[in-house]
C-alpha cells in the first residue's frame, strides 16, 4: 500500500515537472513598484505614469510604494530581501546600487546578486552651474578665478558619498581646482542654497537645475551625458571640453529580487520598455528634463559593473568615507 | 538627610544619558574649528547633560516634590506590546490581523474588560480601517495575509 | 489696480467649476488627513498625483495644495481632544489646548482654532499676493550663518515652553537635541548614534517621537483612571461658542502668529513646526501673566495655530517664486508643475499668471471652504469625547501606528513608537516635559548644520556671525531675550524679598 502511494506520488511529481517548462509562467498577485525615494521626485513620478500601464499588460494590479531613506538603500534592501518570484519591482536612480558597496562595509544585501535588473528607463544627466554672481560662463573663467581666489568657489552637494559629490570631486581634481565642499541634505537644499548665493558652484541632476538655467538664477557652464540638450544648444558637454562624463548623470532603472524567474523578468522588461517607448511617456519624461534610456537586463547588468568599477576607483582614489 | 525620589531619579536619569552620549561620541573626531568633526556637537552635548544632572543632584538634596506616582506596568506592559505587535505582523500579515491583535493586546491593559465588548470593538476598528484608509484614501497597505 | 486685474484674474481661473471641485476635493481630504494623527499629508497627495497628468496645471495645483493647507487645520483636533499631536507642529497645542478639554471647554478651543487657522491663512495669502517677489529676494539673504542664529533664538525659545523645573526644561531640550544627532552627519557622511540600524540612517522619524511622547504616554498614564465627565458635559452650540474674553485675548495673539508664521514658511527648510513653538514662545514671554500657560490659556492655542497654517501657505512664496521648495511636499508640487512643462521660478508670475494667481484665488476659497466645513464637525469631533475610554484608548494607539506606518511604509517606526512611548512614560513620571524634548529635536540637526556649514564658508572665522546683519541682529535679541530673562526674574525675587521684610 505505501509503495503503490508512494509510487503513485512519483508519477505525479514526474508528470507535473515534465509539465513546468510548457506551462507560460505568469503574474499571479498583485505587483508592487518600490520607490526607494520620496513622492515627487523622478523616480516616484516614472513609477507613477507605469504602473497602470504595466497591470494593463500584465493583468494584475500594480501598487507603488514609496520606501525611502538612508540613500534608497533601505528600499533596495527591502526588494532584495522580498520573494523571489518578480512580483515586487525596485525603481531607483541606480548610481546608489553602484556606490553602496564602497561606502557601506556593513551592506546588509549584495547589489549584484540579491537583485536583477529588468531594465534602464530614463537617464538624465547633471549640470554643472555657477551663481551669476560670480560673472562667468566658462570652464576657463572658472580655473582662473578658483587660481585668484580659491574661497570665491564653494561646490554644493546632495549629501556625501552622493553621485553629485562624486562628481564634484572629480570635477574638480580635473581641473585642478581646490575649492570648498558643501554638503547638504539633499537636492532642493543644495539648489537653494547656490541660487542665494551661499554655495557658488552646483553639479546636480537637470531636472533640478535646468528650471534655474533657464530662468537665469543659474548660469549654466557644462553638463554631463553624450549630448547636448535641446533647450540649451550652447551649453557645452563635458565630453567636449575634454572630460570623460558620458555615463555620468541620474540613471533611473528598474530592478526585482535576484532569482526570480528569468522569464518572468524578460517579460516585464518588454512590457515596460514598451511603455517607457511610447510617445507620450518619452514627452512626459522629456517635460523632467531627462530623456528615456531603455536597456535589456543584460544591457544593464554590464552598465552596473562598469559603473561600480569607476565608482570605486573615484571613491578609493579620494578617500572618500562616510562611517 | 532626606533626598527627593523623583529629582534623584531625574539626575541619574540625566546622567546615565550624558555618559551615554559621551561615550559613544568618544568614537568620533572632534577635528578643528574650520574642519569641525562629527564628534564636537555630540561630545558638548554630553557635558551639557552631565552639568544638569549634577544640578538636579543638588536640588534632589534640597527641596522635596512629593512622592513619585506608582508606575503602572500593567497598562505600560500591554499598551507597548500591542504597539509592537502591530509592528511586527503588519508587513507579514496584513493590516486586518495586526489591527485585530493590536485591539486585542490593548484592551488587556485595564483589567477586567469584557470580551465581548473587544470582539465587537476588534470588528468595527477593522471595518474602520478598511474604509477610511484603504477605500478613501487607497493607501497600499497589505490588508489580508493572502495578498 | 494691477493687482485688481491679476486677482479678477485669479479668480476667474479658481471660480471654474472644474477648479472649484478640485478645490472642495482637495481641502476635504486634507481636513480628513489633518484629523488622522500621524497620517502625513504627503502619503495623500502622492496617491493623487497621477489624477493631476491628466488635468490642467492649476487645476492639479489647486488640488494637491487644498490638501496640504486643508491639513493644516484638523491637526490640533487630535492635540486639544487627546493629547495627541496629528502632526509635530500641533503638538505645541496640546499644551494649552488639552487643559481646555479637561476643563470641559474642547468646543470653544475648537472653534478659535478654526478661527486663528483661517486668520493665519488669510495673513499669509495677503503677502502672497502682494508681496511674493520681494518676500522670496529675503529669504535668498538667509544663509548659513542666518539660519544658525535663527535656531539659537529658537533654542532660547524652546526652554520657554518649560512649565515646571527650569532645570529639567534645558535637560528635556538637550535630550531633544542629542535624539536630533541620530543618523547621518551631513557634513561627514558619517553614521552617529545609528548602532548599524539602516533604518534611522536619516535620522529618527519625527512623527513616530512625538507619537511616542505624546500619545502612547498619555495612554499609559490614562487607562482605566480617565474620568471624562467634564468632557462629556452637553455639548450646546452655547458651549462651543468663545466668550469674550476668549475672543480680546486671541487677537493680538493670531496676529502675532501670523506674522512669525508667515517668516518662517519663506525660509525654505525651517518649516511648520518651528513657526507654531515660535509663536507660542512669545506669547508667554510677552504675557503679563505667563503662569496661565500650560493651564489651558487661549492665546496657546490661538497664537501658534495661526502661525502654522501661515507657515502652510507662505511656504508657496519661495516654491512658486525660486522654484525652491521648503520641504518633501513642496517638492512633490514642483514636480506636478514639472510634468506640465511649467518651469517655476522668477518668470511664474510673469508669463503663466493664470497658475500663480489662480492658486491665489483658489487658496482663499479653500480657506473660507475650510472654514465653513470645520465649523460643523466641531460638535462631531467633540463627541468623541463621550466614547468610553476603554473604547477609546485602543482606537488612539491603532490610529497612532497606522499613522506613523503609513509615513514611510516602515514597520520599524512603529516599533520605534513603542520605544519611544516607554521612555515618553519614564520621563513624564518624572516630570520632564515632552515639548521642549520635541523642539530641542527639529532644532537640532538645523542649528548643528548650519554652524558647521558657516565655518566651513568662512574657514573657521567665528566672525561670520557677527559680520552679517541678519545674523547679528538675531543673535543680539537672543542675548537680550536672555538678559531680560534673567533680570526678570531677580526682580521678580526682590520684590518678593521686598514684601517678605515688610510682612516681617
Amino acid at each position: 500500500m505505501k509503495l503503490l502511494i508512494g509510487a503513485f506520488a512519483g508519477a505525479l511529481l514526474a508528470a507535473s515537472s515534465a509539465l513546468t517548462p510548457a506551462v507560460a509562467q505568469e503574474f499571479t498577485k498583485p505587483l508592487r513598484i518600490v520607490v526607494a525615494a520620496p513622492p515627487g521626485g523622478t523616480s516616484d513620478i516614472l513609477a507613477r505614469l507605469i504602473a497602470p500601464e504595466l497591470s494593463e499588460a500584465v493583468g494584475q494590479p500594480v501598487v507603488v510604494e514609496n520606501k525611502a531613506g538612508a540613500g534608497s538603500n533601505i528600499g533596495a534592501d527591502y526588494v532584495a530581501k522580498a520573494e523571489p518570484d518578480a512580483h515586487t519591482l525596485l525603481l531607483m536612480d541606480v548610481s546608489t546600487l553602484a556606490t553602496a558597496p564602497w561606502l557601506y562595509s556593513d551592506l546588509s544585501y549584495d547589489p549584484t546578486n540579491d537583485l536583477a535588473p529588468v531594465t534602464m528607463i530614463s537617464f538624465s544627466p547633471y549640470i554643472f552651474a555657477v551663481n551669476p554672481q560670480l560673472e562667468i560662463d566658462n570652464v576657463e573663467a572658472l580655473v582662473a578665478l578658483g587660481e585668484e581666489d580659491p574661497r570665491a568657489l564653494r561646490i554644493g552637494n546632495s549629501g556625501i558619498g552622493s553621485a553629485t559629490h562624486l562628481a564634484g570631486v572629480m570635477l574638480g581634481d580635473h581641473l585642478g581646482l581646490d575649492w570648498t565642499t558643501i554638503p547638504y541634505r539633499g537636492g532642493s537644499e543644495s539648489s537653494r542654497a547656490v541660487v542665494s548665493g551661499e554655495a557658488t558652484v552646483i553639479i546636480n541632476g537637470s531636472t533640478a537645475t535646468l528650471p534655474f538655467v533657464k530662468s537665469g538664477q543659474l548660469t549654466g557652464i557644462a553638463l554631463t551625458g553624450d549630448s547636448r540638450l535641446d533647450d540649451l544648444p550652447d551649453m557645452p558637454t563635458f565630453g567636449e571640453l575634454g572630460l570623460a562624463a558620458d555615463q555620468m548623470g541620474s540613471w533611473q532603472g528598474l530592478l526585482t529580487t535576484g532569482g526570480s524567474s528569468e522569464e518572468l523578468v524578460e517579460r516585464l522588461g518588454e512590457e515596460v520598455r514598451r511603455i517607457v517607448e511610447s510617445p507620450e511617456m518619452q514627452a512626459r519624461v522629456a517635460e523632467q528634463g531627462a530623456r528615456t534610456a531603455t536597456g535589456t537586463s543584460q544591457e544593464f547588468s554590464t552598465w552596473l559593473a562598469d559603473s561600480t568599477e569607476t565608482y570605486g576607483e573615484i571613491i578609493q582614489q579620494f578617500g572618500i568615507t562616510i562611517q | 538627610m532626606r533626598v527627593d525620589t523623583r529629582e534623584f531619579l531625574s539626575s541619574l536619569t540625566t546622567l546615565l544619558i550624558g555618559a551615554g552620549v559621551l561615550w559613544e561620541a568618544s568614537r568620533y573626531s572632534v577635528g578643528s574649528l574650520y574642519q569641525m568633526g562629527p564628534g564636537f556637537f555630540p561630545t558638548a552635548l554630553g557635558w551639557l547633560l552631565i552639568g544638569a544632572g549634577g544640578l538636579m543632584m543638588v536640588v534632589s538634596f534640597k527641596f522635596t516634590t512629593g512622592p513619585l506616582d506608582e508606575i503602572r506596568l500593567r497598562p505600560l506592559f500591554f499598551v507597548l506590546v500591542s504597539v509592537v505587535v502591530f509592528g511586527l505582523t503588519i508587513e507579514p500579515y496584513g493590516i486586518i490581523v495586526a489591527t485585530s491583535l493590536l485591539v486585542i493586546l490593548a484592551r488587556l491593559a485595564q483589567p477586567g474588560l469584557p470580551w465581548l465588548g473587544t470582539l465587537l470593538l476588534l470588528l468595527v476598528l477593522s471595518a474602520m480601517v478598511y474604509v477610511i484608509f484603504i477605500a478613501v484614501l487607497g493607501i497600499p497597505f497589505r490588508v489580508f495575509p493572502w495578498r | 489696480m494691477e493687482l485688481i486685474d491679476n486677482l479678477y484674474l485669479g479668480f476667474a481661473t479658481a471660480l471654474s467649476f472644474q477648479n472649484l471641485m478640485y478645490c472642495l476635493l482637495g481641502v476635504t481630504i486634507g481636513m480628513l488627513i489633518g484629523v488622522l494623527p500621524g497620517v502625513g499629508n504627503l502619503a495623500a497627495i502622492s496617491m493623487l498625483l497621477p489624477l493631476t497628468f491628466y488635468v490642467e496645471p492649476t487645476t492639479a495645483l489647486v488640488l494637491l495644495a487644498g490638501i496640504y493647507y486643508g491639513a493644516q487645520y484638523g491637526g490640533s483636533t487630535a492635540s486639544i481632544l487627546l493629547n495627541l499631536p496629528g502632526h509635530p507642529a500641533a503638538a505645541v497645542v496640546c499644551l494649552d489646548g488639552y487643559p481646555m478639554t479637561r476643563e470641559g471647554r474642547a468646543g470653544v478651543a475648537l472653534f478659535m482654532t478654526t478661527i486663528a487657522s483661517f486668520v493665519g491663512s488669510a495673513f499669509a495669502i495677503v503677502l502672497l499676493a502682494a508681496f511674493a517677489p520681494p518676500l522670496a529676494s529675503i529669504a535668498l539673504s538667509f544663509g548659513a550663518a542666518e539660519y544658525f542664529a535663527i535656531m539659537v533664538l529658537g533654542l532660547v525659545g524652546a526652554s520657554l515652553l518649560a512649565q515646571g523645573s527650569p532645570i529639567k526644561g534645558v535637560a528635556s531640550v538637550i535630550i531633544g537635541l542629542v535624539l536630533g544627532l541620530v543618523g547621518t552627519d551631513v557634513t561627514t557622511g558619517m553614521q552617529r548614534f545609528a548602532f548599524g540600524v539602516t533604518y534611522v540612517y536619516d535620522g529618527i522619524n519625527i512623527v513616530a517621537l512625538a507619537m511616542g511622547l505624546f500619545g502612547i504616554t498619555e495612554v499609559i498614564a490614562n487607562v482605566g483612571r480617565v474620568d471624562n465627565s467634564n468632557a462629556t458635559k452637553r455639548i450646546t452650540l452655547r458651549s462651543m461658542l468663545p466668550t469674550r474674553d476668549d475672543v480680546k485675548r486671541s487677537l493680538a495673539p493670531m496676529l502675532r502668529g501670523s506674522a512669525v508664521g508667515s517668516g518662517v514658511g519663506i525660509l525654505p527648510g525651517a518649516g511648520v513646526a518651528i513657526a507654531s513653538f515660535m509663536a507660542y514662545a512669545i506669547e508667554k514671554r510677552v504675557a503679563r501673566d505667563p503662569s496661565r500657560f500650560g493651564k489651558g490659556a487661549i492665546e496657546g492655542i490661538t497664537a501658534p495655530e495661526s502661525a502654522n497654517n501661515a507657515a502652510a501657505q507662505s511656504a508657496f512664496i519661495p516654491t512658486l517664486t525660486l522654484g525652491i521648495p521648503g520641504d518633501a511636499v513642496m517638492a512633490l508640487m514642483l514636480g506636478a508643475l514639472m510634468i506640465h512643462g511649467i518651469a517655476p521660478g522668477p518668470t511664474v508670475i510673469s508669463e503663466t499668471p493664470e497658475i500663480f494667481w489662480g492658486l491665489v484665488a483658489s487658496f482663499l476659497i479653500g480657506n473660507l471652504i475650510l472654514l465653513v466645513l470645520n465649523i460643523p464637525f466641531i460638535s462631531v469631533w467633540v463627541s468623541i469625547l463621550r466614547i468610553p475610554y476603554t473604547i477609546l484608548f485602543p482606537s488612539v494607539i491603532l490610529f497612532i501606528v497606522i499613522g506613523v506606518y503609513s509615513i514611510n511604509n516602515a514597520h520599524v517606526d512603529v516599533l520605534l513608537v513603542a520605544a519611544f512611548g516607554a521612555m515618553g512614560y519614564w520621563l513624564y513620571l518624572l516630570k520632564f516635559e515632552p515639548a521642549p524634548l520635541l523642539l530641542g529635536f527639529i532644532l537640532g540637526p538645523l542649528l548643528e548644520e548650519n554652524f558647521r556649514r558657516s565655518l566651513l564658508i568662512s574657514r573657521g572665522e567665528l566672525g561670520i556671525f557677527i559680520e552679517r546683519p541678519i545674523s547679528a541682529t538675531f543673535l543680539a535679541l537672543t542675548v537680550l531675550l536672555v538678559a531680560w530673562t534673567i533680570i526678570s526674574s531677580l526682580r521678580r525675587r526682590k520684590r518678593q524679598f521686598a514684601s517678605v521684610e515688610e510682612a516681617g
